[in-house]
């Protein structure tokens, strides 16, 4: 009898402590897992069932086939520092709307922060989910620069109503822009310069394409005109702190500054900050610098001279109003003209990216920000006014 | 109706999936918390990005991408090789800062803040990746592969080495072997991998700016490697799907995307610390986290 | 002359902020003995408080400054008692609180972020005008308070662990907490405290910059940054070598910008991090080195 007893305690042999921690530290393993797969699968469900009810995904294969409703991108900084142009482009591109009269249009509303990575995250998603054929964006000429390889790739329209690095000019056929290039508002401005009786300059600009492109014609066309640039410093996007560029730019000893940027934060701590340092010296800047946020500066940037491109006929400037209960904004008017452009070519019956691209070479009209026809690569050409701050406003020079 | 989405899912689980298993090869199995791996997988994109956009063939910017970011894994190996824990994470992640820093500022080369717009997809032999089901395709050939080796090495003596010198360093060394020469070896196939990650990842997007590499980037493949578990391939690669595919259904919420940005990080903050506190773990880890 | 004596300056008040951010974390890790990175989050914070109390809801000046002080000493205690003290009762090692407070320094950034916006905001308090001028280089108003309340405040702290009971129980406590308790010294109190204290500094330093700067929600991760640079410049294992490394920090990165272009500036604070902490961890001052 002990030995049958014995065997059966061989069988049931007990696990060891290590094998048991093993087996349940498996179980709870393979338990946790499951429970988070099973958990996910249930989310997924849960948003197909509610993004299908929403939104129309295409197959991916042609992007702008022919569909009831013509889908327009916006790709713009709706967030972030630069928000107060997006926002002001956006109205500009909604006013358009209501004025052409399209019933069959959806935009679809991309926000990108005028950074390089959104842009190209938004132009993605907008080519391969949302189908469009066209892209009205962006704000900032990093990102319209980071996005435009993408767009012509795919044969899809981008029209930006207010970057205006000299590079977009190449950046392909599929690429327009309803606002001058910088090529030529460095030139302008540069004579601007001069023409007050200033021969030695210095630059502060913004380090991003907006800002370079700028300083490099602003550099070559002032020094062409017999002028000098003793100093040009840059600062990170958004940075607040430019003293130490301020500081080496005062040591340079130059007649005026010119600053170049299109961050509202920048430029106020720029102005904020030449005042603190007590630099008396003439302060010019680039219609980056024609905003809200600037002019709130009042006494600190009180002098403050800006070159900048239209900002809209009288005419505009009342259904503006109007409409918003607002001054037209940096960029609104060319928003409004890069809306009317491809308004145009859908009435002619433009469908997708090839056909509307095709269709705005031929596009010739009065827009609200100046005549509106594209060169063969795609640019305008351009007039430029000079404004001054006085006491908190932006005043005709 | 949502193919297009879901392939594009599915290939930034690929990429960060070859990622997250470098990591987990380094922290995992090598016990080095490297808290600079953004900047390998951030070396990898800008070699094969720079190449690529100077005509350089894939094949080749892929490859160099892997043995650049390597040989700088290495480099970071050599470099701490005295530290330990959190002196050794510290100044891994230094060592990311630092890769941030000059990849903002050697504007020569980089081109700084402007990034590398215009990074064309790849293109293999004659055979032109298009469209983003053909990337899949190769990305899934990529990543089978990789696990594949990572695999072989984990379960290979070698492996096993590295265990034995997570687990107890100092008994490794009394036992004669070189534990340097393990973290080196072990810090250049980790890096080699980030590196090819941060390849595809620049040939698929297009477009790479240092911003990319930097905090929000390294919240990410830490969620996902510490989530995972420490010490399993499983771990890192389920880790990886459930990490990405939530970040995505974000995308979906109602909400405007400047909430979305930060929101996604705080998710991951939040799964961090709820996993550190409750299952330091992980989902799959064999071992807890040190 | 007048430039290297306006960069000798800016380096001084840019010293001044991070040694601010340095004592306090030096503190905590000294007392602590881990790494609380998400003191930086104290920083950030603290100039949102102060934006929210007085540009928002529009609370008298030094009824926002002092509530904001409060606040962020006591966030850190919170962090403490909620977070890192159920790791340690847990055991958890350096590398898990590491990361732990990393997490939190993430989250606490996103909220920030999340509910104010990524712009920047400006607390107006001080007029907008030219500083005073000495020898060719200009400081303003705000900067010379900056520059005397770090002192006054470092020279406080000083006297604190110095002259006070409690400052030399948490000297007692970073020598060897073992013998404290054993001596009777609680040192669950002494942490409370450590926290409680390395936060109002680091949320005094939150104030400073909040008044002469402006504050973005991004703010706290870079100046935890050069606060734990400065710190290991100086060395880590002591309050005052943190206090002297950040001054050092803030003279390098300002005097390396006169000759390198000034998006170096960061550059030189993480080449130097780097540097430190693989030539010299102990940093300048040297001393005790941990062991483990």
């Amino acid at each position: 009898m002990p030995e049958r007893e014995d065997n059966e305690d061989e069988d049931e042999e007990e696990e060891t402590p290590r094998e048991a921690r093993k087996r349940k530290q498996q179980k709870s393993n393979n338990f946790a897992t499951v429970a988070v797969v099973i958990i996910l699968i249930l989310l997924s469900g849960y948003v197909y069932m509610g993004v299908t009810g929403n939104a129309i995904f295409g197959l991916g294969e042609k992007k702008g086939t022919v569909q009831e409703t013509i889908k327009i991108g916006f790709m713009g900084p709706l967030s972030g520092d630069a928000a107060s142009y997006g926002h002001g482009i956006k109205r500009g591109v909604e006013l358009a709307l209501k004025d052409s009269g399209l019933t069959n249009v959806e935009i679809i509303y991309e926000d990108t922060k005028c950074e390089g990575k959104e842009a190209v995250n938004a132009i993605n998603k907008l080519i391969n989910i949302d189908g469009v054929s066209v892209i009205i964006g962006e704000v900032c000429s990093g990102a319209t620069l980071a996005a435009a390889p993408i767009a012509e790739e795919n044969q899809v329209v981008m029209i930006s109503a207010s970057s205006t690095s000299p590079k977009i000019t190449d950046a392909g056929d599929y690429i327009f822009r309803a606002i001058p290039s910088d090529a030529l508002q460095g030139r302008f401005a540069a004579n601007l310069v001069y023409k007050m009786n200033i021969t030695n300059l210095s630059i502060l600009y913004g380090n991003e394409e907006y800002g370079i492109g700028f300083k490099d014609v602003l550099k070559e066309s002032f020094e062409e005109l017999g002028g000098n640039v003793t100093a040009a410093e840059s600062f990170e996007r958004g940075s607040s702190d430019l003293r130490t560029q301020l500081t080496k730019i005062r040591q340079a000893k130059p007649q005026a500054i010119f600053i170049i940027s299109n961050s509202p934060d920048s430029a106020v701590a720029a102005l904020k900050q030449i005042k603190q340092l007590g630099m008396k010296i003439k302060v010019f800047g680039s219609e980056g610098l024609k905003g809200p946020e600037v002019a709130a500066t009042k006494a600190t940037g009180e002098g403050l001279i800006i070159t900048s491109v239209s900002a809209g006929t009288e005419e505009f400037f009342e259904k503006y109003y109007r409409e918003y209960g607002l001054q037209p904004e940096p960029f609104s008017s060319q928003a409004y003209d890069s809306f009317t452009a491809l308004a145009e070519t859908i009435k002619k019956g433009a469908k997708t990216g090839t056909e509307i691209k095709n269709a705005l070479y031929g596009i010739s009209f009065s827009g609200v920000s100046g005549e509106i026809e594209f060169d063969s690569d795609g640019d305008v050409s351009g007039n430029y006014d000079v404004y001054q701050l006085k006491n908190g406003t932006f005043v005709l020079f | 109706m949502i193919f297009p989405y879901l392939i594009h899912i599915l290939i930034l689980i690929g990429i960060y999936l070859i990622l997250a298993v470098s990591l987990n090869l380094s922290l995992g199995y090598a016990g080095l918390l490297s808290l600079g791996h953004v900047a390998l997988f951030g070396i990898g994109a800008y070699t094969s990005a720079l190449l690529n956009i100077n005509g350089v063939p894939f094949v080749f910017s892929f490859l160099l991408a892997g043995l650049l970011a390597g040989f700088f894994g290495f480099l970071l190996a050599f470099a701490t090789g005295k530290l330990k824990g959190d002196y050794y994470a510290l100044a891994s992640l230094g060592f990311a800062f630092v890769v941030y820093s000059l990849l903002l500022n050697l504007t020569e080369i980089t081109r700084g803040p402007l990034g590398i717009p215009g990074i064309s997809k790849p293109q293999i032999f004659g055979w032109a990746i298009k469209d983003n089901f053909s990337y899949l395709i190769f990305l899934a050939l990529v990543c089978f592969v990789s696990i594949f080796l990572i695999n072989k090495i984990v379960n290979s003596g070698f492996g096993k080495l590295l265990g034995a010198m997570r687990d107890d360093e100092t008994g490794l060394r009394i036992l004669g072997k070189d534990t340097k020469k393990l973290k080196y070896k072990t810090m250049f196939v980790s890096g080699f991998f980030a590196g090819i990650s941060g390849s595809l990842f620049a040939h698929y997007i297009g477009f790479i700016d240092p911003n990319t590499f930097y905090i929000s980037e390294l919240v990410l493949i830490l969620t996902i490697v510490i989530l995972g578990g420490i010490a399993s391939l499983k771990g890192s690669i389920t880790a990886t799907f459930v990490v990405i595919v939530l970040s995505e259904l974000m995308r979906f919420l109602p909400l405007p995307s400047a909430i979305i940005g930060p929101g996604r990080q705080i998710v991951y903050a939040i799964v961090l610390i709820i996993i550190l506190m409750f299952r330091p773990r992980g989902l799959l880890g064999r071992i807890d986290l040190e | 002359m007048s430039l290297l004596l306006q960069v000798a300056i800016n380096g001084l008040i840019a010293g001044s902020i991070y040694a601010l951010v340095s004592s306090g974390f030096s503190l905590i890790y000294n007392t602590n003995k881990f790494m609380h990175f998400a003191h930086g989050a104290s920083v950030a914070v603290s100039g949102y408080f102060l934006y929210g109390f007085f540009a928002i809801i529009k609370l008298n000046f030094f009824y926002s400054l002092s509530l904001t002080l409060i606040f962020s000493a006591l966030l850190g205690l919170l962090i403490y008692r909620i977070i890192y003290l159920p790791l340690q009762n847990r055991k958890a090692s350096n590398v898990i609180l590491l990361i732990a407070s990393i997490s939190i320094l993430i989250l606490l950034q996103n909220l920030i972020l999340l509910l104010f916006g990524a712009n920047v905001k400006d607390i107006e308090f001080v007029e907008v005008k030219k500083g005073l001028e000495f020898f060719g280089a200009v400081i303003t108003l705000t900067q010379i308070v900056i520059l005397l309340t770090a002192v006054l405040f470092f020279i406080f702290l000083y006297f604190f662990m110095n002259k006070t009971i409690l400052g030399k129980n948490m000297r007692a406590v970073s020598e060897n907490k073992e013998l404290a308790s054993i001596v009777g010294i609680n040192s669950r109190k002494i942490s409370d405290f450590s926290f409680l204290i390395g936060s109002f500094l680091g949320g005094a330093a939150g104030i400073l910059i909040a008044v002469e700067q402006n504050i973005t929600p991004t703010m706290g991760t870079i100046l935890m940054i050069k606060g734990f640079t400065g710190a290991v410049i100086g060395g880590i294992s002591s309050v005052p070598a943190a206090v002297l490394g950040s001054y050092l920090l803030g003279l390098a990165e300002n005097f390396g910008i006169v000759f390198l272009p000034s998006g170096y500036k960061d550059a030189i604070s993480f080449v130097l991090l780097f540097l430190f902490l693989l030539f010299r961890p102990e940093g300048i001052i040297g001393g005790k080195r941990r062991t483990k």
